[in-house]
């Protein structure tokens, strides 16, 4: 990185900045009840950016053997880059913060996986079992022309179950998975999947219209990508998102209150600082239904005139950076799940969806048929729920919001509660 | 570089291994809005050991090509590691050694200027911005050189070079608080002259982004609709080329019995195949075990026929590898994926499959798929109500979904027109992967339409 700091420098750009990036991780796979690939992968490279003749030029490249080469490239590319609209940040008060991190070893995941799927085939047996466990660390530095040199080292541990074959109520393919900084347990995951399949093995049937629908975390979460869209400072500044000019104005509905929270210890989106350098720090998005907040980077608030709020993300080295969340936590309500079922005297709960995530989500429109989902009937769940879709548009739908749950489950970065939504529209086959 | 590759081999001690060697260089310009967002070239280097024990699968990665002796002795211990007990073997495939050279109709992409490039963006940008209403836009150029060494130690020694280039244009309209957009692709392996002359597909895009601001929702429920051949395209490959996958089958003994040739999938006109298609985006010669790509029917005459194979799959269910093991870059290890997924074309007019629909739906130009191997749902760009067998008016927000036996099974009319279209697959990790599709327009009956 230093040798590729003196070239940008010997050329005499206006401004750079390195982003480099190692990873490795250890996943052990069971595919179909049977242990089928261990691996051992890693990946280096890194990101340049430069501010050249008032432009932005970038390049990336996992063969760091010629820093001359990737210097001219990324000068190069500034010829034809954007406006620099921004500089680079100089060194940063980041907060001291560690991952909460742990020990789990190959061995353990062997046993860990070969666990899960005697325990799941033996009660399914016709069905197949799958199941990941997986280790990774990411280190990550950025350097950059006003001083700015900063790094951490991340430890990820991911851990998917999922079963799948055909059943009495048609394919079934359900699962869960748990991505922190620190190792999931078997406990967290296994025992609710257990249940949900055994009640999966009984057909329901429900009828089109609409209904008072539980939608689960792992449901939710699309709503919450539709919103982070729709955050996005890019998105903002280009006019496409349908949140411009709503700040300090109620959006959604009043049940809800989102805090970014970057420095949660185990939620797999914490980090010390944002992919361009800025220090993490929670906030709040959204409070009772009104905007508080967008996810700026460097460009955006420079765009729109405000601080950055540290959301600049990277989907890898290759990519430039963009405005995104880090770990979103929903504000949780009152009831038990338990409880919430029994408030239903007719509608369903949604667990997985088929493909969410196709309509017009800057929109904030969704639509998907329900993957794994139940018929409650007077306040119990009353069989598998097939070939039913679900649509309607978040912002607007998010007012028939009627009650959340106080415990809230993770999915990927999302901490949420499930949410009765009194009125969806449900289309049914038949 | 090759010797030093082939030594690394030569030490293991495993059934089976082959190395990876690839390098990729890339260049992008993406423009939103006015703005230009990146002009870039990037180059990643770097390869893989991948062993095979009795049924265990050891796989590492290495960036340095001097790191892939540790890398082929990580790749076999795992693959003893993951061996455990089992007694499974590879399907034979016969070792070839070949070099795979760029074929290309038209200027290689490498040897146009990033200049050429950008003004070229900034072109079909300008006129998807010039259309009235469009706030704003998305056009993306991008080319990939990939060159590939696969050795293996069956004595496999193919180089194989490939060069991708695509235009993506993308237009958003808004009128205040309703946001339309609409995209279309151009992609495929034949060089730069593919992403040009799309001057007037900037400007119909544009158009119907705004079209769609004044279209109605669609109403939920069950219709006959008819697939445009972008949208038939991305159904075969949802709703069946999955299914065929054998990974999801090969030990599965009730999908086996689901999915047993000779079973009946849909009329007689209808046949489904997976091939290779020399130039289009999901093409390939040899899959990332060095196996040749052959034509596969998967439905011949409305009969189940054939599925894709690595040379794991094949093993276990007794059938031929058909070269369908691919792997999104070095970093992954290879699975089994699609490659051109076709309808082979029918006999049917465009009017013939109109007639007779009392009320139904024309859906255009996908924007999604997803699949649960059962039940899939896909969504349109934009769609046009039919009613009396006539076309009448624009609807948004058109998503299908169904089983997908009953769905092949309503399958009523098959057309003569094909299209081919580059997508991108998502399996797993991997994606998105270089994948082809191609159909004719289709008719199918009872199709549930998401909607409120």
């Amino acid at each position: 990185m230093e040798r590729i700091a003196d070239e940008l420098a010997k050329q005499g750009v206006e401004g750079f900045e390195i982003f480099y990036q190692e990873s490795y991780q250890q996943p052990v796979s069971f595919e179909q009840n049977v242990l089928q690939n261990l691996e051992f992968r890693t990946e280096a490279g890194v990101g340049v950016r430069v501010i050249n003749d008032g432009r932005v030029g970038f390049t990336a490249s996992s063969d760091l053997r010629d820093p001359k080469a990737i210097a001219d490239s990324a000068i190069a590319s500034a010829r034809f880059g954007p406006e620099a609209a921004f500089s680079f940040p100089g060194p940063q008060g980041i907060p001291s913060f560690s991952f909460e991190g742990g020990e789990w070893p190959v061995e353990e995941r062997l046993r860990l996986g070969k666990e899960t799927v005697a325990v799941l085939s033996s009660l399914f047996p016709g069905l197949m079992v799958h199941s990941t466990a997986s280790e990774m660390r990411i280190k990550t530095r950025i350097i950059n022309s006003s001083g700015l040199d900063a790094s951490y080292e991340k430890p990820f541990y991911l851990f998917t179950v999922y079963a799948s074959g055909m059943t009495e109520t048609g394919y079934l393919s359900d699962g869960e998975y748990r991505f922190f900084t620190r190792p999931p347990a078997p406990q967290e995951v296994i025992p609710q999947l257990k249940e949900r399949i055994k009640k999966a093995l009984t057909p329901g049937k429900i009828s089109s219209g609409r209904k008072k629908v539980i939608l689960a975390p792992g449901v939710m979460s699309l709503m919450l990508e539709s919103l982070e869209m729709g955050l996005s400072g890019k998105n903002v500044v280009k006019g496409s998102s349908p949140l411009r000019d709503k700040l300090g104005e109620a959006v959604m509905g009043d049940q809800i209150t989102l805090v970014e929270d970057p420095l949660h210890p185990w939620l797999a989106g914490s980090r010390p600082f944002d992919d361009e350098g800025l220090p993490s720090r929670p906030r709040t998005i959204v409070e009772r239904g009104v905007l508080r907040s967008y996810n700026l980077d460097l460009w955006a608030a420079a765009k729109l005139g405000k601080e950055p709020t540290g959301s600049a993300a990277r989907a890898s080295y290759k990519q430039l950076p963009y405005p995104g969340f880090t770990n979103i936590v929903m504000k949780c309500g009152s009831m038990t799940l338990e409880e919430m079922i029994r408030s239903v005297d007719e509608g369903l709960i949604v667990y997985n969806p088929i493909g969410g995530g196709q309509s017009n989500m800057m929109a904030g429109d969704f639509s998907f048929n329900v993957g794994l989902g139940f018929v409650i009937a007077r306040g119990e769940l009353a069989g598998r729920v097939k070939d039913a879709m679900i649509a309607g548009n978040f912002y607007e739908d998010s007012h028939r919001i009627i009650a959340l749950t106080a415990d809230r489950e993770p999915h990927g970065t999302f901490l949420l509660p499930y949410a009765l939504f009194d009125g969806l529209s449900v289309s049914v086959k038949g | 570089m090759k010797d030093a590759l082939k030594k690394a081999l030569e030490k293991v001690c495993v059934d089976y291994a082959d190395i990876r060697l690839e390098e990729r260089v890339s260049s992008v310009v993406h423009m939103m809005g006015p703005e230009t967002e990146e002009a870039s070239e990037k180059r990643v280097l770097g390869g893989a050991v991948r062993a095979f024990h009795k049924g265990g699968i050891g796989f590492a990665t290495f960036t340095r090509p001097e790191d892939a002796p540790r890398a082929a002795e990580e790749a076999s211990r795992l693959a003893r590691l993951a061996a455990e007990g089992k007694d499974e073997h590879l399907a034979p495939s016969k070792p070839v050694a070949d070099e795979v050279k760029l074929v290309l109709k038209g200027r290689d992409p490498r040897k146009v200027s990033l200049e050429e490039k950008a003004q070229l963006v900034r072109r079909y940008n300008d006129i998807m911005l010039g259309v009235k209403g469009i706030v704003t836009t998305n056009t993306a150029y991008t080319d990939t050189y990939v060159k590939r060494i696969l050795l293996s130690t069956d004595g496999a020694d193919i180089t194989e070079e490939r060069i991708y280039a695509r235009i993506v244009l993308s237009a958003t309209a808004s009128d205040g608080s309703n946001v339309q957009s609409r995209y279309a692709a151009f992609a495929n392996q034949l060089g730069y002259d593919t992403v040009l002359n799309r001057e007037g597909d900037a400007e119909d895009i544009a158009r119907d982004a705004v079209a769609l601001l004044s279209a109605h929702k669609v109403q939920g429920g069950l219709y006959t609709v008819i697939l445009d051949p972008l949208m038939a395209g991305v159904f075969v490959h949802e709703a069946f080329g999955h299914l065929s996958e054998a990974d999801h089958l090969s030990r599965d003994r009730k999908m086996q019995e689901i999915m047993k040739p000779g079973q009946v999938f849909g009329i007689p006109e209808l046949n489904i195949t997976d091939k290779p298609i020399p130039g289009q985006w999901g093409y390939y010669k040899y899959d990332d075990e060095g196996t040749e790509k052959r034509t596969v029917y998967l439905v011949k005459d409305g009969v189940l026929s054939g599925r894709l194979h690595s040379r794991h799959t094949a093993a276990l269910m007794g059938e031929e590898p058909t070269g369908n093991a691919r792997a999104l870059d070095y970093s992954f290890p290879p699975i089994v994926r699609m490659s051109a997924t076709c309808i082979e074309p029918g006999e049917k007019e465009f009017e013939d499959l109109l007639e007779g629909i009392e009320r139904g739906i024309y859906v255009v130009s996908a924007l999604g798929g997803m699949t649960e191997l059962e039940m899939f749902t896909f969504s349109a760009q934009k769609a046009y109500m039919i009613e009396k067998g006539k076309i009448t008016h624009l609807v948004r927000d058109v998503v299908l979904s169904g089983n997908v036996f009953e769905t092949l099974k309503n399958i009523e009319g098959i057309g003569k027109d094909i299209v081919y279209w580059a997508g991108g697959c998502g399996k797993g990790m991997q994606g998105p992967l270089p994948v082809t599709t191609a159909a004719p327009h289709i008719r199918i009956k009872n199709v549930l339409v998401g909607g409120v």
